[in-house]
């Protein structure tokens, strides 16, 4: 394992945005724990001698105050705190679920797998980020509130990409073989073929890291997320939209940039990881096929 | 047929010492070394060889379809009708790709669109490939289907290909090959995915194909069964190279590179079955695994493998030597054959 | 049943139901119809027949891999679908399988030896971790791997070393009777001599009785005793491997036997000047 682990790293390490990415996630991630060493001032918190809206540049304000004399970098910093958990503690949770339901309705379809899938069919029939806004409201603001409507928005999704790769897998004659010794379902379920799903979803939670972040924002934005006066960027966008157009557009504009660099970075990852955890056996047929779908593009 | 080609000075394919190297993420590798063949106008030509030996780069260099990401180096030639095939662009090689020289890939699901109409597919290369019209272009389609022995044109014509058997499949594939009227089909390996039954008929309409159009055919193939049963020459690979290659009939009933040799030998022999005096003979083998051609030795490529092997072989590399000067020589890359290495 | 008889196959039907739908009736799908045979102990049985025929189903189906819709399935005396799931796994040592290869029979992310290893850990009379070492060594001597095989992982085998370490799985737990479901169909024509080869030395060493699934003739008149045709789910004709040859009844036996592609090229013609003689 230890040769195709070093493989897979030095994969990663040679794809310059995915390593750009993990820098940053990482920058973020300290950011985040030592927050209030960091932070040059109380985020919550007036400071002494500042006023409403300097613009960043500001002595003392590098990125400037907000319209209430808030320090902007302090509160982006405090701010990855919110973000970070927001987006990484629901997609782990739904993997976790997910991957419990998509095994065993890959393993056994038949009438569990279809009760699984069809279940998760009727979340398919709303948009995910409506679904967000519906179960949020429901269970009221807050950030615990909002990743519980995250794992819930993520699990069809998830469970979707489990069960299609388990479909793949338990066809395979590796499970017949385990099957016709007579080894147990549950140890073929979690033991063979978990570890040939799990890079793929791996993968997928990455990507959906970033895109989480932004639906927490978006509901943040729209007063559904975490409550003031937690810093939190989807909030702080939202507080700064009053005076965008009069001028202080870096107001909604700081914490913007913020959500996009981290979401950004957290797809950047997820390719990054893609390429890497590919064995080179599949990427060489990937390329095989690549050059058959070629010729008979050419040919046909 | 042999007065065309007496007419025509000039070879429908012909490719003089190719080597192709490609790029792996181990290094450099030299997938093809020194291949040197001939295909004149309506001839069958077999390749043979197992899995590792360049029968597919073989393909993928003349047709040039190696993505560039992967190819490190071609060097050699390649004509087609005299014309260097490195030397053309690309605009002119998506031109030779179809109209001169077609494929037929071993799994037919590779060359069809699964969501569209199999007609439709056809129908199409027509109208991007040649100037005819679409109702020209239909009724030649249905033409073509009905050539391949296919009883119902009008039905397959509108079907999709997961509604039609492996066989029926690899039929329209082959009709689409042929909806340009090219001068040379590469078939690589079109019936090993096919049951025997089938495959029998599949070969049976190569040669159709081959007598009424007058199409040359390059069958890619790993089995001296499809050989025999259709070329007119073969050429027999192992491990990037042209080991030995002759008329059919030479090759089968007088083997002589020792690979070839084994090769025919592994068929196993049904005489016993047929003749109760005859006995059961054990079923033979050649030893070990082709050659990673990643670390490769001096000396000959088969050597560890080969059965009469000597100490000059693992030192010498031996090159490919004519055995009997014909129109369709016979040749062998041996050093034991015909004393020593000129 | 008769003394030397080890597994013997009665009236054995698959019937699939089929996809159903709110407007149209559920289609049934029979995969295999009506399928017996029995085959002596240390002979090796073929099953023949093209592609849908059914010959992989019955294989999978005297595993118990798939549930027969009928029929019965005899080893050793014991019927085998009557037996609970904890008597059927105790027997399973002694029946087992090697599959075609497709890259597809090891798990890509665990190593040959360990994949080796599994059944003995979980089924072993012997514990000892040295000791299961010792045995998957020995059994990769038995089929002509070397020891640093152990470590490799399937993907940096070739083909043929692939199914040979694929014999040494089913093998480990010392089986009486494999199911070989067409386990050279997917090798070269070299590495294909090399594994019917070994398959006819361990035979002769561990006693072994063979189904062998194929789709065509030509290995199956070298390695096998005696043939069962297969079309359409049914058994259409079984006799020894000699009088099928000389002497088929069946039109799709006699269909199969003239596409055998041989060195004298026309096969079919040759096939029928001998059976004219």
């Amino acid at each position: 394992m230890t040769t195709k682990w070093k493989q897979s790293c030095k994969a990663f390490l040679s794809d310059k945005m995915a390593t750009t990415g993990a820098i940053v996630i990482l920058f973020s991630l300290i950011l985040a724990v030592f927050a209030s060493w960091i932070a040059p001032y109380n985020p919550n918190v007036v400071a002494e001698g500042s006023t409403r809206l300097m613009p960043p540049g500001t002595e003392g304000h590098i990125l400037g105050t907000d319209q209430q004399g808030r320090d902007i970098l302090s509160r982006v910093i405090f701010g990855t705190q919110t973000s970070l958990i927001s987006a990484v503690i629901p997609v782990i949770i739904a993997a976790i679920i997910s991957v419990v339901l998509g095994v065993i309705a890959g393993y056994y379809q038949g009438f569990i797998g279809n009760l699984i899938m069809r279940t998760m069919d009727i979340f398919f029939a709303f948009p995910a980020v409506l679904l967000a806004i519906a179960i949020a409201a429901i269970l009221g603001p807050g950030l615990l509130n909002v990743i519980i409507a995250m794992v819930i928005v993520r699990i069809p999704y998830m469970t979707r990409v489990v069960y299609t790769d388990t479909l793949q897998e338990s066809q395979k004659e590796y499970v017949e073989a385990a099957k016709a010794f007579g080894i147990g379902d549950i140890e073929i379920m979690f033991k063979q073929i978990l570890p040939n799903v799990l890079p793929s979803l791996i993968v997928y939670s990455t990507t959906l890291a970033g895109v989480t972040i932004v639906t927490v924002a978006g509901l943040s934005f729209i007063g559904l997320g975490v409550q003031p006066p937690t810093a939190d960027w989807g909030r702080m966008a939202s507080d700064g939209k009053k005076v965008l157009m009069q001028g202080y557009a870096f107001v909604t504009f700081i914490p913007g940039i913020a959500i996009l660099i981290l979401s950004f970075s957290f797809s950047m990852i997820g390719d990054g990881l893609r390429n890497a955890l590919d064995p080179y056996e599949r990427s060489k047929a990937k390329e095989k096929k690549k050059i058959s779908r070629k010729t008979s593009q050419h040919i046909a | 047929m042999n007065v065309q080609s007496a007419l025509n000075t000039e070879s429908l394919l012909k490719v003089e010492g190719l080597s192709t190297k490609i790029k792996t993420p181990e290094g450099v590798l030299t997938v093809l070394e020194d291949v040197n063949l001939t295909i004149e106008k309506g001839e069958i030509m077999a390749i043979v060889g197992e899995s590792g030996s360049g029968k597919s780069m073989m393909i993928n260099s003349i047709l040039q379809l190696l993505p560039k990401t992967l190819l490190e180096a071609y060097s050699g030639n390649i004509e087609v009708e005299g014309e260097n095939l490195f030397a053309i662009g690309e605009k002119k090689m998506q031109e030779i790709r179809g109209k001169k020289i077609s494929l037929v890939a071993q799994n037919a699901m590779t060359s069809l669109d699964p969501s569209y109409r199999v007609g439709k597919q056809i129908v199409e290369i027509m109208l991007e490939k040649t100037g005819l019209t679409k109702e020209q272009a239909k009724e030649k389609a249905l033409n073509l289907l009905e050539q391949m022995g296919i009883d119902d044109p009008k039905r397959i014509f509108q079907s999709y290909p997961h509604q039609l058997s492996g066989g029926l499949r690899q039929r329209v594939v082959i009709a689409m090959s042929l909806a340009c009227d090219p001068d040379l089909i590469i078939a690589d390996e079109p019936t090993s995915a096919l049951d025997p039954t089938v495959q029998l008929q599949v070969l049976d309409l190569f040669q159709t194909i081959n007598q009424q159009f007058g199409t040359a055919i390059l069958m890619i193939t790993h089995d001296f069964g499809v050989v025999a049963r259709i070329a007119e020459k073969v050429a027999v690979m192992y491990a990037g190279q042209i080991v030995e290659k002759g008329e059919t009939a030479d090759v089968i009933f007088n083997p002589t590179h020792p690979y070839t040799q084994s090769l025919i030998k592994c068929i196993p022999n049904l005489d016993w079955v047929f003749d109760k005096g005859a006995g059961k003979k054990p079923l033979w083998q050649i030893k070990g695994e082709p050659p990673n051609l990643m670390n490769l030795s001096q000396g000959c490529r088969f050597f560890n493998r080969c059965h009469v092997a000597k100490d000059i072989c693992q030192s010498t590399n031996p090159l490919l030597k004519t055995v009997k000067p014909y129109r369709n020589e016979h040749s062998v890359r041996c050093v034991l054959i015909g004393g020593g290495n000129e | 049943m008769k003394e030397d008889t080890l597994i013997e196959v009665q009236g054995l039907q698959k019937v699939y139901s089929g996809k159903r739908s709110l407007f149209t009736p559920s289609k049934k799908v029979t995969a295999v119809k009506d399928v017996s045979f029995s085959i002596r102990k240390g002979e090796t049985f073929g099953l023949i027949g093209e592609s849908g025929s059914g010959k992989t189903t019955v294989g999978r189906m005297i595993l118990r891999l798939i549930e027969p819709t009928n029929g019965s399935i005899i080893y050793n005396g014991q019927s085998l679908r009557d037996l609970s799931n904890k008597e059927m796994t105790s027997l399973r040592k002694e029946i087992q399988i090697v599959f075609q290869d497709s890259g597809s029979a090891f798990n890509p992310r665990k190593t040959i030896g360990a994949q080796i290893a599994h059944p003995l850990k979980k089924f072993g009379e012997n514990q000892d971790p040295q000791f299961i070492h010792q045995q998957v060594l020995k059994m990769l001597e038995v089929v002509g791997l070397r020891a640093d095989f152990f470590h490799r992982y399937p993907h940096e085998l070739s083909g043929g070393q692939r199914q040979r370490a694929g014999i040494a799985r089913a093998l480990i737990l010392k089986p009486k009777f494999l199911v070989l479901d067409e386990p050279v169909a997917a090798l070269d024509v070299s590495v294909k001599a090399q594994i019917i080869n070994l398959l006819i030395d361990l035979q002769k060493e561990f006693q072994l009785t063979y189904l062998f699934i194929a789709h065509n003739l030509d290995l199956v008149a070298y390695f096998c005793n005696r043939v069962a045709v297969l079309s359409k789910g049914e058994v259409i004709e079984t006799s020894s491997t000699i009088d099928l040859f000389n002497n088929p009844k069946h039109e799709m036996t006699k269909k199969l036997l003239s596409s055998i592609l041989t060195l004298e090229g026309d096969l079919g013609e040759v096939y029928k000047k001998r059976s004219v003689i």
